[in-house]
């Protein structure tokens, strides 16, 4: 069954010509030019992806992406905007999107980052080795859900903190470079900074760590990676 | 947002800095009156004192004659007299009248002069305030016109690009390939009239377009553009009636007229997307040739009446702006009409009510005669 791609579009040409594209590569399209008919379709069809124009009449990209976040929609929503700001791209990004491309853009380009998205939220689907719930250090994790029970309360967890951690679950006593993080939690395109990673980190130990600045589950190696298990061991000698 | 906040930030400090002002000058009329009153006391405690050292001289000299006392008072202590019935030595009510006078125009020096700085400094923040606003207005235009342009030449661009990029990698059948043609075609279009609309409108802000008025027929040059935009835009649910006098000539520049009447037009069926009826008049109303164009569509509220002439001026959020435009039509508009010296004006019942535009322009024999 192809995958389902919803464009969301006011400017019929572009929507045309990529509707086009897109069919070619074997993807189903719906087409949806205003933000109100776009959240209908995103909460009624769920489609796999999302292809979000910003500036569209009535309801904005912005307010749409925020919308159905609100709503708990997990679908991959990737901008596509004349808005070309670094302010803008923040913006898309931290109302929950997932990649963010301007316009005019190569159509090659953004059809390998459509199917990198759709990868990730495969490989984020595929139920790891130890199921869809992790259990470590009193914590709780549901994967499918985006929730965890700590020891002392229930966390709702975002679609990026979810999959970097079931990344380093996986990959449980293995040392996790960044460059794999990236690649895996971000993809194709490599926009945020290693900052944003060791934020990411910071957030998850907050969470699930008894004390954050001792962590026993999440451990940093300088220089190299990151590092998880679920057995509590101490924090690791810096080492350059 | 980002406006409102700089606005909100600005404003803050504006207050801030004008409260600490009124503060300053409140301050500076309080101590002068008090300094006043300060002064007023200091002569009575004065007063006081020269009673009593004349007194005491009075004392020294009980056997002498009065007018001897009295020479000497006024002599040493101008201020002083003796009281006719009891002789003893008092304030005159000279000097008494003089301090009330002193202490009287103190106070309406202080108050008339604090009055005149209150309103010199009412005057500076409520004209610093008319900068602030308009500044950060115009700021805020700047911006929009800014993303609205971008929007604008980006989009066709973008359609450009993805339409070549279709042509070059896919194997398209012929008839597919034509229609991908087409559509490049009309992107180069809104690419072109795009383009034209900037530079006008910048031969306008610098002055740079020469202007040479001639005897112009506006029944003809506004039938050739009733023409191309009836051929150009589809109006299959806008319902066109004009009504077109015939000779009706002004001085003006044949090519800046057919640019006006174009932009009303296209500005009428841009707001109709429901259709209705787009009505396009041109008749002599006395000394003045007057075009009216009314359309069904979405209309204005009176506030935005006098701003949608402004230059960069959009009824809509840039982010959720339902039609094209970077604010330049309507400006071009006026300013074409300005030029020709005459007018515009526009009216409407309210949003979603429809609109009405009527230019009016000095009709040639008129003109010749003034």
């Amino acid at each position: 069954m192809p995958e389902r791609i919803l464009l969301v579009e006011d400017e019929a040409h572009i929507a045309q010509g990529l509707k086009l594209n897109l069919e070619s590569e074997g993807f189903a399209v719906c087409i949806a030019d205003d933000g109100r008919k776009a959240i209908e379709r995103i909460l009624r069809d769920e489609p796999d992806l999302v292809v979000l124009d910003v500036e569209l009449p009535g309801l904005s990209g912005f307010e749409v992406c925020d919308r159905v976040r609100h709503d708990g929609s997990r679908v991959p929503i990737l901008f596509l905007t004349v808005r070309d700001s670094e302010d803008d791209r923040i913006r898309g990004l931290e109302l929950g999107g997932d990649d963010y491309m301007t316009k005019p853009f190569s159509v090659r380009e953004l059809i390998q980052r459509i199917r990198a998205m759709l990868r990730r939220g495969s490989w984020y689907q595929e139920t790891p080795r130890h199921g869809n719930v992790l259990e470590f250090g009193g914590n709780r994790v549901d994967f499918r859900a985006y929730k965890a029970r700590t020891s002392d309360s229930e966390v709702i967890l975002t679609q990026k903190e979810c999959m970097l951690l079931k990344l380093l679950a996986e990959g449980e006593g293995r040392v996790i470079g960044r460059d794999e993080i990236l690649d895996r939690v971000w993809g194709y395109d490599r926009y945020p900074s290693s900052r944003t990673i060791d934020n990411l980190i910071l957030r998850l130990r907050k969470h699930f760590e008894a004390d954050p600045k001792n962590p026993k589950h999440i451990h940093t190696l300088y220089g190299a990676g990151y590092r998880f298990t679920s057995a509590p061991t101490p924090a690791e000698p810096p080492s350059r | 947002m980002q406006y409102r906040r700089s606005f909100r930030h600005h404003f803050v400090i504006f207050v801030l800095l004008s409260f600490i002002a009124l503060a300053q000058l409140s301050w500076w009329v309080i101590f002068q009156l008090n300094e006043g009153s300060r002064v007023t006391k200091l002569q009575h405690r004065i007063w006081t004192e020269q009673i009593r050292v004349a007194s005491e001289q009075a004392g020294l000299w009980s056997e002498r004659p009065r007018h001897e006392l009295e020479t000497w008072l006024q002599r040493v202590f101008p201020d002083l007299t003796l009281e006719e019935a009891s002789g003893k030595i008092i304030v005159s009510a000279a000097a008494e009248k003089r301090l009330r006078r002193l202490a009287g125009g103190r106070v309406r020096m202080y108050v008339s002069e604090g009055a005149f700085f209150i309103f010199l400094l009412l005057t500076g923040i409520g004209y610093m305030y008319w900068v602030l606003r308009r500044e950060i207005l115009y700021e805020q235009q700047q911006s929009s016109f800014l993303s609205a342009t971008s929007h604008e030449l980006k989009t066709p661009i973008t359609s450009l690009r993805l339409h070549l990029d279709t042509l070059i990698d896919r194997d398209l059948p012929k008839a597919q390939a034509l229609d991908v043609l087409s559509t490049m075609r009309r992107d180069l279009d809104r690419l072109t009239d795009q383009i034209d609309r900037q530079l006008q409108a910048q031969a306008f802000v610098f002055g740079k377009r020469k202007l040479s008025l001639q005897p112009t027929d506006l029944t003809d040059e506004t039938q050739f553009i009733l023409k191309e935009i009836s051929g150009r835009y589809n109006l299959k649910d806008l319902q066109l009636r004009t009504h077109l006098e015939p000779d009706v000539t002004v001085m003006a520049d044949p090519e800046r007229w057919q640019i006006l009447v174009r932009n009303l037009l296209e500005n009428a069926i841009k707001y109709s997307p429901g259709g209705g009826v787009l009505q396009v008049s041109l008749t002599r109303a006395g000394r003045l040739a007057q075009l009216h164009v009314s359309d069904e569509g979405v209309g204005f509220s009176q506030v935005e009446c006098e701003r949608i002439f402004e230059r960069f001026y959009r009824i809509e959020s840039e982010e959720t702006r339902r039609t094209h435009g970077t604010g330049l039509g309507l400006y071009l508009v006026r300013e074409i009409a300005r030029s020709f010296g005459g007018s515009v004006r526009a009216s409407s019942e309210g949003k979603g009510k429809g609109a009405a535009f009527i230019v009016e322009i000095p009709l040639a024999e008129e003109k010749r005669l003034a």
